[in-house]
Order: C-alpha cells, then structure tokens, then sequence
C-alpha cells in the first residue's frame, strides 16, 4: 500500500499541474482585484504542494506488518461484485435515455438481485417490476420528478 | 417577548395539514435512512432532495430537516440490535447498547434512546430560538471579508478535527475547493473547467457528488464482503426499569448541553459529540467499570448528545449561513436550491418559512419519538430484509435521486465517478467531509473574497483591517498549526 499510495501522490501532483497549467490561461488579476484565475491558480499549488508532502510522509513511513501484501483493489470473488455493481451503474447511465427508464431499471435491478444477490426468481420479478413500471408511475405522475421515456419510437410508442 | 411571537408565528405555519404530513414523511423517510446500515444521513438527504423538487420550499426544507435528525434516531435502533451502527453518530451506543441487548434488555436501551433523543433535540431548538436573535444581529454587521474569514474558521475546525492526518484533510479541502471552481466564475461569468459541457456551466450538481462519495463508495465497500442477510436481536419490554430512568437523567441532562454547544461550532459532527458524551459519562461514573457491559448511561448520554447535536448544528446554519456539518452543508444545498439563501437575511426576508421550519422541529421530534417508541416495530422488520435486496433498492433510489436533480443521465455518470473516487479515497484514509464543505462552501468563499479585494482594490490586508476577521483567522492559523503537531507528534508516536 505504501508504494501505491506514493504512485496515488505523483498522480495527484500531476492533476495539479495540469489544473495550474489551466489556470494560466484564465484572467489572473485585474483592475478590480483577483480574476478567475486566481483562486485556481493557489489552489492547484497549494494541492501540488501538499500531493508532494503525502509522497514525502510515505516515502518516510515505516510500512505495517503485512502492509505489503495489502493491494488497493481486494481480488477474486470481491473484485468481481465491486466490478459488476459498477458496471450495471455505467449500463444505467448510458442507457436510460435509450431504452426507457422502465425497461434500463427492470433490467438493473433483475441483474443485481438475480445474478449478484441470487435472490429467488419470483422476488427478483416482483421487486423489479416494482422499482421499474412501479416508481416511474409514482415518480412522473404523483412526485413530478421526470424520468425518461424510451429514444427509440417503438418503444416510447408503446409506453416505455 | 419578540421569540415567543416568533415561534408561535412558526407554529400557525408548521401545523398546517401539509407541513404536517412533509414533517411525517422526513421523520419516516430520516429513520428508514438510519435504520438501514450502508446509508449515511448526508448521502440519504442527498439522495431524497429530488422528491421535494416540486413542494413548496417551506414544506421541501421541514422534509429535508425532518429527514436529517430524524436519522440520528434511525441510527440507534441498528446498534443496539445488530452491533452495526446504522449511522457513524450513533457508532458509540453500539458498546453499552448491544451489550444490554444480548441481556434482553434491547427495549429498555431504545427507549431510553428515543427519549433522550426527543430531549436532546427539544433542547437544542429551544436554544435555537434564544439564540436566532441575537445571533442574526451580529451576522448582519457581516461584510464580505468577515464571512470569509468565518468561513476558513469552520474549514480549519473540520479539517483539524477530520481523520487522522491533517494533512490528508487539508488535500481534501483544497480538492473539493477545486471542484467548486467548476462551471461559471461568480463575479466575471466566465466558463472554468467546463470541457464545453453545458451540464457543467452550473457548477457540479452536490447531489450526485455527495451520493457517490458517501452512498455509492459505501456500498462498493460492503461488496468486498460476501453479500449475506441482516438478522436482529428480539426487542423486548420498552418500559425500562426506575434504576435505569434514574441512572439515565444526569447523562441525558448533559448529553443535551453538550450536543447543543458542541452544534454550535463548524466543523464539530454528531459523532464527535456522542463520543465526548460517552468518555464524559464514563470519567464522572462512580461505576466506570460498568460501561462496556451494557450501562444505560452509555447509551443515553450518547444518543441525547447526536440529537442535540444535529438540531444544535442547524443554528449556525440558520443564522450565520454556515454548515457545521457535511449533512447540514446537505441542507444548505437544498435551502440554495430553493431559491433560499441560509443566513440572517433570511430571518428578515422569509420569517414564516424560518419560524415555520424552526417550529417543525418541536412537531418532527415528537413524531420521532412516536415513530421510535410504539412503532418500533415495524423499523425492526426492516432490519429483517435481507442486504441482497437493500443495496439493489438503495442503488436504484441513488439512480433516480442523481437523474432527478437536472433530469440527465450525465448526473448518474458523475455520481459513478465519484463513488470509484470516494472508495479510492477511503482505502487511502483520506477523510471524506471536507470535500463536500468546501464543495458547496467553495463559491461563497470565492465570492466574498474577491468582493472584499475588490473593496480594497488588491489589498489584501483588508483581511486584517477588521478586528473580527483578523481574530477568526488567527484561531483558524492557530487551529491548523496545532492540528499539524498534534498528527505528527501520532505519527511519531506510532513510529515509537
């Protein structure tokens, strides 16, 4: 961890840089006091700064006993539940707008209780049909909060 | 004479029909939040903003606060039974809590909980409406460089007292500072890290920041764990015995000074007060040893210190326009989306809807107390429903609460993005809360800054020119300086 912790550092002080090299372009200061620059322009090196200072305290600490064999991402089973939660978060966002609210959730919600949580195939149908058809009713039509209906005209056409 | 006309304004606006059922619902929706483990009360009232998108902002602001105390209730009723403490304030009850639920006394622990909680949270309203007078005539001598000041005070009491590494906290700060910058420059309108995105000119929506930080990062965290089912203790006899009544007023008498103070100052959460309270009961204890083994008054100093604490948090909030708390910068996000901005003008520009929300606290606390105690019941059950369906139905509220807010599926991508972040982040121990301070505190400090530069055509000793702004940025030096020494002189420590 503490090797990775020292690469996380480097990576912090070059995502400051490149916010300092941003912060460059804008207004610094002007007539009337600081511009939009400025702040940023601390901030990112102060941030550099500070990024430099976490890799110093690693680079100095003693590690841990057993520190060494710890590893950012936990392997095997874990990893692939963390994975696929992700992935089916990603799945909802790139295709709610396209397949429809109702029909991207059912589908969400039948892969995390079906195939991840291994939920029984009747709960899995209800609880999916409930978080779908069911919430975007109660949302759209006694909430008013909008969800989105489905790009694709023979879906939309038919409700979804 | 003048608070006593206040609060009974506030109640002819907190009893309406209306308000009463969105003081019902938060207190429900705020238990339900603590209740259930894998849910923090900031990303729960982030993740239920949507839902009052179209209320009036009185009855939005009476749910969202509702929402908020009500979770420190929730949270009690998991550590006790499960040892799992449903919200980080309410970690400490676990000890004295599950302990006496193992002795079958689960229903004396919950009750007393609930009533010093009820307490706790009469009191620090009370001290509300003393203090909201006063304190709104000092806050309208502001100008822009004494709120500046007031608002590096907080950042540093929050950065000083957050994790174990100062300097950790200060990345943090400076990294959610960054992200405020995001979108358009308050004084000039100029776009700033926008990437051409019109979903950004606005700045980053805190919704989805804070869900992934705090909801998403938690539930990638309880994956690496085998996802199994939640089972719960038995509840038991709710009426506690006259011994633990007795054993149980001096610590909920102090739990309710204490919170309330310590709600008071930025940067100071609910888990620090309950914590204090407990070392604070164990030290005067004549039975010290009896703490750890199922005391009652290591539940109920505790349990009253977080409730006073989260309405003790909403006075600087309500009358200075500063959140102490990353839940509470939660609600000042929601009084901001509403058009409301949190602060002594507000007192002046909107009295119903502030005595109006100030009154629902009395209102909310006693649905709490009714929710928590006869109704106990039906929280328990909840705790039955197994954790393989609880992270589906909480990831499916998070999606809807992230596209909610601007009605874009560009919301849910960022919330993704900063839920990897916030899991990252908790592997390196880097502390959560001041990123989303200084997220939602960020465009604030920019603007009274350069207000006050622009005063001073560049000077910046206009920061010292004012006895008060200088004396808020000494402590907050002070702090900072102290905070370092005392990680490095741990870490030496730990080295030895």
């Amino acid at each position: 961890m503490r090797k990775t912790s020292m690469i996380a550092g480097a990576l912090s002080a070059i995502f400051s840089i490149i916010i300092l090299a941003a912060s460059l372009s804008m207004e610094y200061y002007s007539s009337i006091g600081p511009g939009p620059g400025f702040f940023t322009f601390w901030l990112s090196l102060i941030l550099g700064l500070l990024s430099i200072g976490w890799i110093f305290q690693e680079f100095r600490r003693k590690p841990k006993e057993g520190e060494e064999k710890k590893t950012l991402f936990p392997r095997g089973k874990s990893l692939v539940h963390e994975l696929e939660i992700l992935g089916a978060m990603i799945f909802m966002a790139l295709f709610m707008d396209i397949l429809g609210f109702q029909i991207s959730m059912f589908l969400f919600l039948v892969f995390l209780l079906l195939i991840l949580g291994k939920v029984n195939k009747v709960t899995t149908l209800v609880i999916s049909l409930i978080g779908s058809v069911g919430l975007f009713y109660i949302f759209t039509g006694w909430l008013d909060v909008q969800l989105p209906n489905s790009s694709l005209a023979f879906l939309s056409v038919i409700g979804f | 004479m003048d608070a006593f006309q206040n609060i009974l304004m506030g109640f002819s606006v907190a009893l309406s029909p209306a308000n009463l059922l969105y003081a019902f619902l938060g207190s429900a929706f705020g238990t339900l939040i603590g209740v259930l483990p894998g849910i923090g009360p900031a990303a729960g009232t982030a993740l239920l903003i949507p839902l009052t998108a179209r209320l009036p902002p009185t009855g939005a602001i009476i749910m969202l606060t509702a929402i908020f105390y009500g979770t420190q209730y929730g949270g009690t009723i998991t550590s006790v039974l499960l040892n799992v403490p449903g919200e980080a304030a309410s970690a400490i009850t676990c000890i004295d809590g599950y302990k006496m639920a193992k002795k079958g006394r689960a229903g004396s622990a919950l009750s007393i909980a609930a009533i010093g909680s009820f307490i706790g949270g009469t009191f620090a309203t009370i001290a509300l409406i003393f203090l909201a007078g006063p304190l709104t005539k000092v806050a309208l001598e502001f100008g822009p460089v004494e709120f500046f000041s007031l608002m590096v005070l907080g950042l540093s009491l929050l950065m000083g007292l957050a994790g174990k590494s100062m300097l950790k906290a200060l990345m943090m700060g400076v990294f959610g500072l960054l992200l405020a910058m995001i979108g358009m420059d308050p004084v000039r309108g100029s776009p700033r890290f926008t990437f051409g995105r019109m979903e950004l000119m606005d700045g980053l929506n805190f919704v989805p920041v804070i869900m992934g930080l705090f909801g998403l990062a938690e539930i990638l965290e309880n994956a690496e764990e085998t996802l199994s089912n939640t089972t719960s203790a038995k509840v038991g006899s709710l009426v506690p015995s006259r011994q633990e009544v007795k054993d149980s007023v001096g610590p909920i008498a102090r739990g309710s000074l204490l919170g309330t103070l310590l709600g008071l100052i930025p940067g100071m959460t609910g888990s620090m007060a309950s914590f204090l309270s407990y070392s604070m009961e164990k030290k005067i204890s004549r039975h010290p040893e009896r703490f750890g083994e199922g005391a009652i008054e290591g539940v109920a100093g505790p349990e009253t210190a977080n409730n006073a604490h989260a309405n003790g948090a909403l006075i600087p909030l309500f009358t200075l326009g500063i959140p102490a708390s990353p839940t509470v910068a939660v609600l000042m996000g929601a009084f901001l989306m509403n058009g409301l901005i949190p602060g002594p003008f507000l007192f002046r520009e909107q009295p119903q809807l502030v005595w109006g929300v100030i009154a629902s606290f009395f209102i909310g606390n006693i649905m709490l107390l009714i929710l928590n105690l006869p109704l106990i019941g039906i929280w328990v059950k909840m705790l039955k429903i197994p954790y393989t369906i609880l992270f589906a139905i909480i990831l499916t509220f998070m999606v809807i609460g992230a596209y909610g807010v601007d009605n874009s599926a560009f919301d849910v991508i960022i919330m993704i993005i900063f839920g990897f972040l916030g899991y990252v982040l908790k592997k390196f121990d880097f502390p959560i809360a001041p990123i989303i301070l200084t997220l939602i505190l960020g465009p604030n400090m920019e603007r009274s800054l350069r207000r006050a530069m622009e005063m001073s055509q560049g000077d910046f000793s206009i920061l010292f020119a004012s006895p008060l702004s200088a004396a808020l940025l000494i402590v907050s030096v002070i702090i900072l300086i102290t905070s370092s020494l005392r990680s490095v002189a741990t870490s030496r420590r730990q080295k030895a």
